[in-house]
Order: structure tokens, then C-alpha cells, then sequence
């Protein structure tokens, strides 16, 4: 029986159609669809999710992708994705002119709703995103979807939504981030789609509390419901949230519109939130007493918020939710030590905590963190400028479970820190430290020779940091993810430790490195070809023979920045471009990019701004 | 009790809680309950023997823990986490075991996944399609034709317009 095809004649049709339902990425379907004419059909009806651009000819994609899979319950609409490099003939071809103004012209279009179908640019070629005309064809070919996601699709209406709502009554999630959909549409989507559990309406300001009383009132299965920067929803459709959505167990309000009412209703009455983000300048203490009081099964709390709380608001969390995981603070300047001590001492499970620019926290909150939080898994302090040394011994000799170790702009973290840190939480992962200036040499040793599962490490302009570091970390760490961006002191012999020891490196930011040359880049090619992702950008030494070198062993480079490389050309990026099949982002500057190139792989560059 | 026979006359003495594994006999055995010997037309001796192995070590796995918290429940210690740990180390290990056990050539996995089939066995029936599953992943077309032997049966023109129809989207 060797060399027979047993696969597709031994076993049954449904055994195999289980297998491939399997296979989950597209890279590997697209491979599977094309191993034979079974392989072909099977996938064309088993294919659950689609992803594909809101721009360029985004109406004909949708269309022929939904004519070739019969099985879809998940589709992804985003500006996001990467304009297909595929066009089907006849229809508009990617114009370089759309790809540079991509982000900026369209989002300014959300402020003119009225100039939203389909707009003519400044010189006259016409925009092509997904109209409304496309959204109910997705409705009619796809009745069985229960996800959808709109992100920023500036011609959709309600129209097109209540032609979804009227078809799609199996929907279960919808993520309409940045669409100017309005109120009718949405109504119809809370009269219609009964499961709805997951909303997300965040900057969609063409929706009024009208729009989202009427949804509230319709949709008891919602569990989740996000909000932002939508003028017209006031504390009224929140009110109504709060009767009908009992289920509700993750809300995100970014809303400066609203009240601490809002959040005490929906507090009293969904007992069984999760997950609470607040960004609101008029929510404060009030609010949070009442979810410490009558919101138990907290897990998740993140505020933002430039003066709304004070410690009594962490209070009432610490001495009524003890299920608390993951704490984010966010510009609360008004919140001081007290406020981590009282969530160190009331909330034992803490997991992960993130503060960012609370100006008076301090080193003893941190300190009592360390002392009674023995399960920390992630710490993240970004603007932290009072942390002195001793809290971070406190975090060392306390938190031993800690995997993930984040500081931006922490002045007073040091190599005793840093070794304070290595030697108690020898279970780390990931360290990333940026603009840190009293971390050196001695402190990555330390990691080096402690945390031995290290794989993702940045030291972003920590300037005293050497080669001597990277040798240390190449001795005892092996990392998928690495950057040095900005450490001017290390050369090309700290790279070629990394590259001969790190064999499953996947990431490689060296910017703005002055001392790495084309040798770096041979390394590279040598020892890393898991390679995907490189920035070489203000790497003033790197030539056209090192990209050469480096396309070699890198093959399945997938991103490369080049940005600001005085001795790269047009013929290293061309080099590039035609040696990695992979590749889908290279960032260069425009005038280097000849025209072989563009028509070799338009798609794929993604080129600076002319002026630069 | 219970013994199996396998398609070319094996017979295998099975618990009745291993072969109860199988969907199919334990729709027999509440059918009929003074059944004891169940042929098996679609299962030789050599697969068979795999399969029970299997169904086997999962019962074990499962008694093993029911009789952990039948002891944390007549110890009377309550919220005690030492089963718990039990377990969760229990679940650990089988998972290993799994991923031990289905390390076998492509013949034998297809006559797993056909036994797994015939007889039922959810859990060895995912386990084995998931482990097909993991041989397509990562591999090029080209790759998958070469490890299943699957014949390409497209006319150049047509895999050319699949091809070109593929890339119309990133992940």
C-alpha cells in the first residue's frame, strides 16, 4: 500500500472534513484548497472565517468571497489588514495614492459624515470601501454569521446594518469600531439578532441614546458592551443598559457625557461584571464605591481618568473585590501609596498591574505589592518617576511567579534593581525596558545567568547597556524576541553572540544602532532563519551587501523597516523584495523604491511620506 | 467481563468500563446486558490492541481521580487543594500520554482514526484527527501532495486561477 493516496480513499468524507475544520490558519487552508479537487470542495464549505480589507474594491472582494466559501460564520472587515495584493480584472488597481493616504484622509472623514458614500479624493480618483450595497449582499449570502467586525468602514450606513439585523439572526458578536451607523440601524440589530452578546461601538458617533435604549431594551444576552467617543449617548440610554442588560459582564465607557449614576445603576444591577473600563471625567469615588460594594466577581478594573479618583475609590475594590486579576491605572494623579496598599492587602490574586503616570504613587505602594501579591505575573510601569530602588527589591523578593516585566521611563531603576529582580523571579519571560538610563551591563548579567526562559527581551535606548550584556543573555537565555533600539554601545560582536545562540529568533529591532555593519548581517543570515520581523532603520552602516547576506539564511522575512539607511538603494530593496516570498511590509523611503519594484510587489511597500 | 474479537479472530478480555469507551458497544450492552462476546468486523488484532491500550489508560486516568475525591470527601477536609493539585497534575500527565501514544506512522493513524470511528471513541477520535490536522499544518501544498500521496488532479489553468484567487486577504 505505500505511495497510495490513503487519505482520500480509506477514510470516510466526513472524517476527513472534520480533519481539515482543523487546520485553522489561512495560510494553511490556502495551501490545503489546493492539493486537490476534494481538498478544494471540502475547504470551499468548511471555511468558518474570512478577513479581508475595508478598502480598495472591497464590495467585489466580499462579493467573491462570499460565492466561493458556503460555510462562513465569521467575517472580518478592517482597514487595518493589508490591501490585497490580488485584484480581479476590470476592477480598480491599487493606486500607490491610496495606500500613502490610507489612515489620515479617512479618518478625518469621520467628522463629515455627509461626504461619507464613497468619497472623490483631492484629484479625482474615486475611493472604492465597502458600501452599504456590499453589506447587505453579506447579509443574504451569509445567514448564518455570527461574528462580524466593521472597522472604520467609512461608507456604511444604517442601511446596510439593518439589512444584516433583518438577515443574520444568528449574530452574536458585531464590532462596528468607527462606522458612522445611526440610530435605525442599530435598533433593528437589537429587534433582530436575539443572541447579540458582544457590542462594540466605539467612535461611533452617529448613534444616540435613542438608538442604544432601544437595543438595551432588546438585547438581554448582551455580555459585553464597549463605548467611546459617542456625544449623543448621555446617562438616559446607560439607565436603560442598566434595567435590561443583566448579563452584561465586560463594559468599557469612554464617554465624557456621562455621570457616576450611569455606573452605580449598572453596578447595582449586573452582578456579575467582569471586567470594568472606565475613561470618563465625570465618574469618580462615587461610581467606584458602589461596584466595591455590589460587584464581587470584579476581575478586570482599568481607569483612566485625570482627577475622578482618589484612594477611597481603591478602597472600596480592595474590601469588596477579591476576585480582582488585572488593575490598570492610568493618569489618576490624585491616587497615592495608600491606594496599592489597600489593593496589595484586599486583593491576594492580583495577577497583573500596569501603572501609567500616576504622579504620586510612590515607592511604598509598589513595596506592598511585592510583599503580598505573591501570584504577580505581569508588572507594567510606564512614567513612574518616584519608584525608588527599594520597591523593586520588595517585587523581587516577593513575586517569584512574575513572567513579565515592563518599564518605560522609570529613572530610578538600576543594575541593583535589576538584580534584585533577576534573582527572585527566575521565571521571567519577558523584559522590556525602555529609556532606562541606570540599567548597564550588570543587571542583564544578572538576567542572563538567572532567568534562563527568557525569549523576548527590548532594552530600548537603556544607553549604558554593551555588548557585554548581549553576551551575557546569548550565554545563558534563548530569545524569539530582541531589541536593542538605540543602545549606541553595542557592535557587531554582541549581535553575532545573539545570532549564534538564539536560532529561534522571530523578531530583531536594531535601530538607530551606529556600530552595526553588513558583518551583523551575515551573522544573522547564519543563525537565525526563523526570522520574520527586522528594523534596521538609522543603522547608518548597513549596505545593500549586508541585506544581501542577510536574504540568504532569512528567507521567511515577513517585515523589514530601512528606514534612514544612507548606504541602502533601490537595488537592496529590490534585493529584498524578490529574495523573500514572504514579505509583507517593507518601510522605506519613497524615492528609493524603483519602478521594477513597484510592480513587482506595489502591495507590500508601505513607503513613507514623499516629504521625508 | 467482556471479550472482544478482533476481524481476524483475536480475542481480547476487557473490563467492561474499557470497552464501554466505545459509544457502540455501550449502546449494546444496555441493549442486551447478558452480552459478553462482541465481534468486531471492521477492527484487525493489531489496531485493536492500540485502541484498548488507549481506552485502558483513560479509564484508569478517570477512576483514579473519582477515588481522589471520594477521599477528599470522606477525610472531610473540605476545600482541601491537595486533590485538586491531584488532578490537575492527572490531567497533565494524560495529556503527555496522549501526545506520546498517537506518535505513530500515517498507516496506523488512518486505522486508528477508522477504528476510532467505527467504534465511537469521541476521545481518540479527536485526538487522532487532531494529530492528522497538525501533520497539514505549516506544510506548503506541495508538502501535503508528498506526505499523503495525494495525486494533483487540477489542470494547470485551474490551480493557476485558484492560486491567483488565493492571496485575497492577509491573517
Amino acid at each position: 500500500m505505500k505511495g497510495a493516496d490513503l487519505i482520500n480513499t480509506v477514510l470516510p468524507e466526513e472524517v476527513l472534513l472534520d480533519i481539515l475544520s482543523r487546520v485553522e490558519s489561512k495560510p494553511d487552508l490556502d495551501s490545503c484548497a489546493l492539493v486537490c479537487r476534494k481538498w478544494n470542495r471540502i475547504d470551499r464549505s468548511t471555511r468558518r472565517t474570512v478577513k479581508i480589507a475595508a478598502y480598495g474594491a472591497a464590495d467585489q472582494l466580499l462579493a467573491r468571497v462570499i460565492g466561493r466559501f458556503t460555510g462562513l460564520t465569521s467575517v472580518i472587515i478592517d482597514e487595518l489588514v493589508p490591501l490585497s495584493s490580488y485584484f480581479p480584472p476590470g476592477l480598480a488597481t491599487p493606486s500607490k495614492h491610496r495606500r500613502n493616504t490610507l489612515s489620515g484622509s479617512r479618518r478625518r472623514n469621520r467628522n463629515s459624515p455627509g461626504s461619507s458614500s464613497s468619497s472623490v479624493e483631492e484629484n479625482g480618483t474615486e475611493q472604492h470601501s465597502l458600501s452599504d450595497a456590499g453589506l447587505s449582499f453579506l447579509g443574504v449570502g451569509c445567514k448564518r454569521l455570527e461574528h462580524l467586525s466593521l472597522t472604520w468602514c467609512p461608507s456604511l450606513t444604517s442601511l446596510g446594518l439593518v439589512s444584516i439585523a433583518e438577515n443574520c439572526r444568528a449574530l452574536k458578536s458585531l464590532d462596528l469600531q468607527g462606522c458612522y451607523i445611526g440610530d435605525v440601524g442599530l435598533i433593528a440589530i437589537g429587534q433582530n439578532c436575539k443572541l447579540l452578546q458582544e457590542l462594540n461601538l466605539k467612535f461611533c458617533e452617529g448613534i444616540s441614546d435613542k438608538g442604544l435604549t432601544d437595543l438595551a431594551r432588546n438585547s438581554n444576552s448582551l455580555t459585553s458592551l464597549a463605548i467611546s467617543s459617542c456625544p449623543r449617548i448621555t446617562d438616559m440610554s446607560l439607565q436603560a443598559v442598566a434595567s435590561h442588560c443583566h448579563h452584561l459582564a465586560a463594559l468599557t465607557l469612554e464617554l465624557d457625557s456621562i455621570k457616576d449614576e450611569s455606573v452605580i445603576s449598572i453596578a447595582k444591577s449586573c452582578r456579575s461584571l467582569k471586567s470594568l473600563k472606565l475613561q470618563c471625567v465625570n465618574v469618580g469615588d462615587l461610581a467606584l464605591q458602589v461596584v466595591g460594594s455590589f460587584c464581587a466577581s470584579l476581575e478586570v478594573l482599568a481607569l483612566y481618568s485625570f482627577q475622578g479618583f482618589t484612594d477611597g475609590s481603591l478602597y472600596a475594590i480592595s474590601k469588596g473585590c477579591k476576585n480582582l486579576r488585572q488593575l490598570v491605572l492610568t493618569d489618576c494623579n490624585l491616587l497615592t501609596d495608600r491606594s496599592l496598599e489597600y489593593i496589595a492587602r484586599g486583593c491576594t490574586k492580583l495577577e497583573y498591574i500596569e501603572i501609567n503616570g500616576c504622579q504620586n504613587i510612590e515607592s511604598t505602594g509598589l513595596e506592598s505589592i511585592g510583599r503580598f501579591c505573591s501570584g504577580l505575573l505581569k508588572l507594567s510601569l510606564v512614567y513612574c518617576s518616584m519608584l525608588l530602588k527599594s520597591a523593586f527589591i520588595e517585587v523581587g523578593s516577593g513575586c517569584s511567579l512574575l513572567q513579565s516585566l515592563h518599564l518605560f521611563d522609570c529613572p530610578k531603576f538600576d543594575d541593583d534593581a535589576m538584580c534584585q529582580i533577576a534573582v527572585g523571579c527566575r521565571n521571567l519571560r519577558q523584559v522590556h525596558l525602555r529609556r532606562c538610563y541606570e540599567i548597564g551591563d550588570k543587571g542583564m548579567i544578572s538576567v542572563g545567568k538567572n532567568c534562563k526562559y527568557l525569549t523576548d527581551l527590548a532594552l530600548q535606548f537603556c544607553e549604558s547597556v554593551s555588548d557585554e550584556s548581549l553576551f551575557a543573555i546569548a550565554e545563558g537565555c534563548s530569545l524569539q524576541h530582541l531589541s536593542v533600539s538605540g543602545c549606541h554601545k553595542i557592535t557587531n560582536n554582541g549581535l553575532a553572540a545573539i545570532a549564534r545562540s538564539s536560532p529561534d529568533l522571530i523578531s530583531l529591532d536594531i535601530s538607530v544602532l551606529e556600530n552595526i555593519g553588513d558583518i551583523a548581517m551575515a551573522e544573522l543570515a547564519e543563525g537565525c532563519p526563523k526570522l520574520k520581523e527586522i528594523s534596521l532603520s538609522q543603522c547608518t552602516k548597513v549596505t545593500d551587501v549586508g541585506l544581501t547576506h542577510l536574504v540568504k539564511g532569512c528567507m521567511g522575512l515577513e517585515t523589514c523597516s530601512m528606514v534612514y539607511c544612507p548606504l541602502i538603494t533601490a537595488s537592496g530593496l529590490a534585493t529584498v523584495v524578490s529574495s523573500c516570498s514572504k514579505i509583507k511590509k517593507v518601510l522605506i523611503e519613497e524615492w528609493k523604491v524603483s519602478e521594477r519594484t513597484r510592480r513587482r510587489a506595489g502591495s507590500v511597500l508601505t513607503s513613507l511620506c514623499s516629504e521625508l | 467481563m467482556i471479550t472482544l474479537t478482533s476481524s481476524d479472530g483475536v480475542q481480547f478480555d476487557v473490563r467492561e468500563a474499557v470497552a464501554k469507551e466505545s459509544q457502540i458497544i455501550r449502546d449494546m450492552i444496555q441493549d442486551d446486558c447478558v452480552i459478553t462476546n462482541i465481534p468486531l468486523a471492521n477492527v484487525n488484532h493489531k489496531i485493536l490492541s492500540i485502541v484498548l491500550e488507549y481506552c485502558q489508560m483513560h479509564v484508569d486516568k478517570t477512576e483514579m481521580e473519582v477515588n481522589a475525591s471520594k477521599h477528599q470527601t470522606t477525610t472531610g477536609e473540605g476545600s482541601s487543594s491537595v486533590p485538586v493539585a491531584l488532578k490537575v497534575s492527572s490531567n497533565k500527565n494524560l495529556n503527555d500520554w496522549d501526545k506520546e501514544f498517537i506518535n505513530v506512522d500515517l498507516d496506523t493513524l488512518y486505522d486508528l482514526i477508522l477504528a476510532a470511528n467505527y467504534l465511537n471513541i469521541s476521545g481518540l477520535l479527536n485526538l487522532t484527527t487532531q494529530a492528522a490536522a497538525d501533520i497539514i499544518k505549516g506544510k506548503t501544498t506541495e508538502e501535503i501532495r508528498a506526505t499523503f500521496n495525494i495525486k494533483n488532479d487540477f489542470t494547470p489553468e485551474e490551480e493557476a486561477a485558484i492560486r491567483k484567487e488565493n492571496p485575497w486577504a492577509f491573517e
